[in-house]
């Protein structure tokens, strides 16, 4: 294999596949990135076959191949090699791999590059092509939910539907909070799609994917799910089982409900948090109808928030966990949250206001 | 002068003299065999004039006494025995804090109008425990914590020790610094070569010396020096965790062996969990190597339980992950104990079934003992 590449090129898709890099390989193959020229096409790909990302990017081809270079060494590398095109050539009589800069050269010990293990296919057709910043609004709603539990693996996941009527809906929890996100894509759709894609692969998606109004694909096969963001292809296993259905914990009555301003209760929820310590971190707030009182006290001091809200309902004083509570206010972006209580033991309902199809629920901490 | 310490005399050998006469006169230790590695949990003072004590390997004790009588240990018995002891010391004051089976704390200041004065009440319950119980307690009367225990442990058995404050400084002052309590063999030592050698030389240290060599514990030291303890006695004190543990009479290298040693552990651990209303946030796995090197491995649970089958799991894994067999001793501690309730969404069908079923089982258990179900994996193996 052999190529010319400006290093600042190579170095953007270095940057990139290396996040699928898993620190804890068995395999010190899989700590590598592979690389594969074509027609003036490179491939770089990182994969453990569960997660993977690969790009692609345009180069001159001196000599078709591939090589496999540990990651760790390649990324800093590109990172440190001087703005000029780099040749890159690989000797596949011992797996080394030379660098080329001006009249300098750095030669790195790689991997045979046919043990690397071999990108899944992509289906024909995608599935469901969605504009970036729709997706990415929708990630930051539910993302916080997910449970980073493996003993449990449906809730580290995200549950992805599409339905007939060509809603697109989010579900996300750790079975203490909820997140739940909708949008209507408002084109019938007779391609349905039901997976549980797992979070982690989700987190990086989000840093992937812009705020901007162009497209992406997204594939399906039985067990993998694609994303095709312009030459970036993210890939990752699905979760396999039954995600619940989430509508049975949703309350079918409330006791109150408050509506406050969202960024208030939250600078009030952080102050709180300073005092958070080993042993106490559940605070309570007292919904009432003069509005709400936040009151904490902890070894270290103590506080109390008196909030302005509009009330409606029987008084209550719920105890949350301080940093769920602040999590979930930060994955809102309305004005105003509508805070619906069902009691001190069952499940809180936070509604943005004034923004369609998104909740998120909050179980209150009991001591 | 309101603060009694009781300790009872030889506790678990006296139990066993008072209810088997062939015993009484001889002596006696209590304890595992030597032949399994066990260690003496209490010796008859008769045993003790050899030199016997306890937490010692019950090989050496049997060197140092020949004709030592091996007991076994009856934990039930000694519960029982000791509830009914803890009982006469409740009906004085409810402020009682045991620090074991065997020993305990009582605060009488208010009980004086209706029970007398606290030495009145010592000797009442000393009393008591001799007619009532047929055992004998030490009684030790002081101003605070500190001095009453001293005071209970100057004479034994069935001393009754009395240190009123004036006579405070007096009685500390020719006794061994390893007398204060928090002082260990090291800091012992390190006294020692600074010349100090009873609680009144340390008395003359000015604190900012001792403050300088042992950080906090110099100020605590300079109190107890002075006979101060401002520590109160406090009737429940906070759990923070729970274990269990076994010294295996061989070592273990079989793996599966060891597992079983963690369920039956495991289920322990966790009725007494249950038994006391509280969930447990972490487990700790304990491993004691043949060269007495000791490891301890915690995990945290994703949310508080007191299921047998979630804490054995949880240790099986650590010990798969951390243990090079073999092993001399294994054990399990369950920290972060909680009686919070955990609240969620999607309660784990697996778990909801265990406690289903675990709360059957201690029905059953309540009802007809221990022992009347358990998991397969500790059933005694009657075919082969």
């Amino acid at each position: 294999m052999q190529f010319i590449a400006p290093r600042s090129d190579l170095n953007t898709v270095t940057q990139i596949t290396q996040r699928a890099i898993s620190l804890r390989s068995p395999l010190p193959i899989l700590s590598c990135l592979y690389f594969e020229t074509g027609d003036n096409i490179l491939t770089v790909t990182a994969t453990d076959l569960e997660f993977g990302i690969r790009c692609t990017l345009p180069v001159t081809t001196l000599l078709e191949g591939s090589a496999a270079l540990p990651a760790k060494y390649v990324t800093s590398l590109l990172n440190k090699l001087p703005d000029i095109d780099i040749n890159v050539c690989c000797d596949v009589s011992n797996n080394n791999t030379s660098f080329t800069y001006g009249d300098s050269e750095l030669v790195l010990n790689g991997y045979p590059a046919d043990e690397f293990p071999r990108f899944p296919d992509l289906p024909q057709t995608p599935a469901l092509k969605i504009k970036q910043n729709v997706f990415k609004r929708m990630l930051k709603r539910v993302l916080f939910a997910v449970s980073n539990d493996e003993r449990r693996p449906i809730f580290t996941g995200v549950h992805i539907r599409l339905n007939e009527k060509g809603v697109l809906s989010m579900v996300a929890t750790d079975t203490r909070k909820l997140a739940v996100c909708e949008e209507n894509l408002e084109i019938p759709r007779d391609r349905l799609i039901n997976v549980i894609v797992p979070g982690k692969a989700l987190n990086e998606l989000y840093k992937l994917i812009d705020a901007v109004d162009d497209e992406f694909d997204l594939y399906l096969t039985e067990n993998q799910i694609f994303f095709v963001i312009g030459n970036t292809c993210l890939m990752t296993r699905l979760i396999a089982g039954q995600y619940p259905d989430y509508q049975v914990v949703i309350p079918a009555r409330y006791e109150c409900e408050v509506k406050a301003p969202l960024n208030d209760l939250l600078e009030a929820a952080e102050r709180a948090s300073l005092l958070i310590d080993t042993k106490r971190n559940v605070f309570n707030i007292s919904f009432q109808s003069q509005g709400l009182m936040i009151y904490f006290y902890t070894e270290s001091g103590r506080i109390r928030e008196e909030l302005m809200a509009d009330f409606s309902g029987n008084p209550i004083d719920v105890g949350f966990n301080v940093r769920l509570f602040i999590e979930l206010l930060r994955s809102m972006d309305s004005e105003n949250v509508i805070i619906k209580l069902s009691g001190r033991e069952s499940p809180a309902l936070f509604l943005p206001v004034d923004q369609e199809g998104y909740f998120s629920l909050l179980v209150p901490a009991v001591a | 002068m309101h603060i009694i310490h009781i300790d009872m005399d030889a506790f678990f050998a006296s139990v066993e003299q008072r209810d088997n006469p062939e015993l009484r006169g001889k002596p006696v230790a209590v304890g595992g065999k030597p032949e399994h590695r066990g260690v003496v949990a209490a010796a008859s003072y008769e045993a003790r004039k050899f030199g016997v004590r306890s937490a010692m390997p019950m090989a050496t004790a049997i060197k140092l006494c020949p004709g030592l009588i091996v007991a076994p240990a009856n934990h039930k018995k000694y519960r029982e025995v000791s509830s009914s002891v803890m009982d006469i010391f409740h009906y004085y004051t409810p402020l009682v804090e045991p620090l074991s089976l065997d020993e305990a704390f009582l605060d009488v200041a208010g009980s004086e109008r209706l029970f007398g004065s606290p030495v009145e009440i010592g000797a009442e319950i000393q009393r008591r425990i001799k007619n009532e119980l047929q055992l004998s307690a030490s009684v030790g009367i002081g101003p605070n914590k500190f001095i009453a225990k001293l005071a209970s442990g100057y004479k034994k058995p069935g001393g009754f020790t009395v240190i009123p404050q004036e006579k405070v400084l007096d009685f500390l002052s020719p006794l061994p610094v390893e007398k204060m309590w928090g002082i260990g063999d090291k800091t012992a030592e390190s006294l020692k070569r600074m010349g100090i050698k009873t609680i009144g030389q340390l008395r003359a240290l000015p604190l900012k010396l001792l403050e300088e060599k042992f950080g906090k514990h110099g100020k605590l030291m300079c109190d107890f020096a002075r006979g101060e303890d401002p520590r109160p006695v406090e009737p429940q004190r906070e759990v923070k965790s729970m274990g269990k543990e076994v010294t295996f009479a061989g070592d273990v290298a079989n793996l599966e062996e060891l597992r079983q040693t963690l369920r039956e552990l495991a289920e322990k651990v966790a009725r007494r969990l249950r038994r006391e209303n509280l969930k447990s946030g972490s487990v700790t796995l304990k491993i004691k190597y043949p060269d007495l090197r000791l490891i301890t491995r915690t995990e945290n649970l994703p949310e508080p339980t007191n299921l047998a089958g979630v804490i054995y799991r949880t240790a099986s894994r650590l010990l798969d992950k951390h243990c090079k067999p073999p092993v001399r001793l294994i054990g399990i501690t369950c920290g972060k104990l909680t009686g919070e309730r955990y609240i969620a969404l999607f309660r784990d069908e697996k778990l909801v079934n265990e406690e289903k079923i675990t709360l059957a089982l201690d029905k059953l258990r309540d009802r007809y003992g221990e022992d009347v179900v358990k998991v397969a994996s500790l059933l005694k193996k009657r075919y082969k």
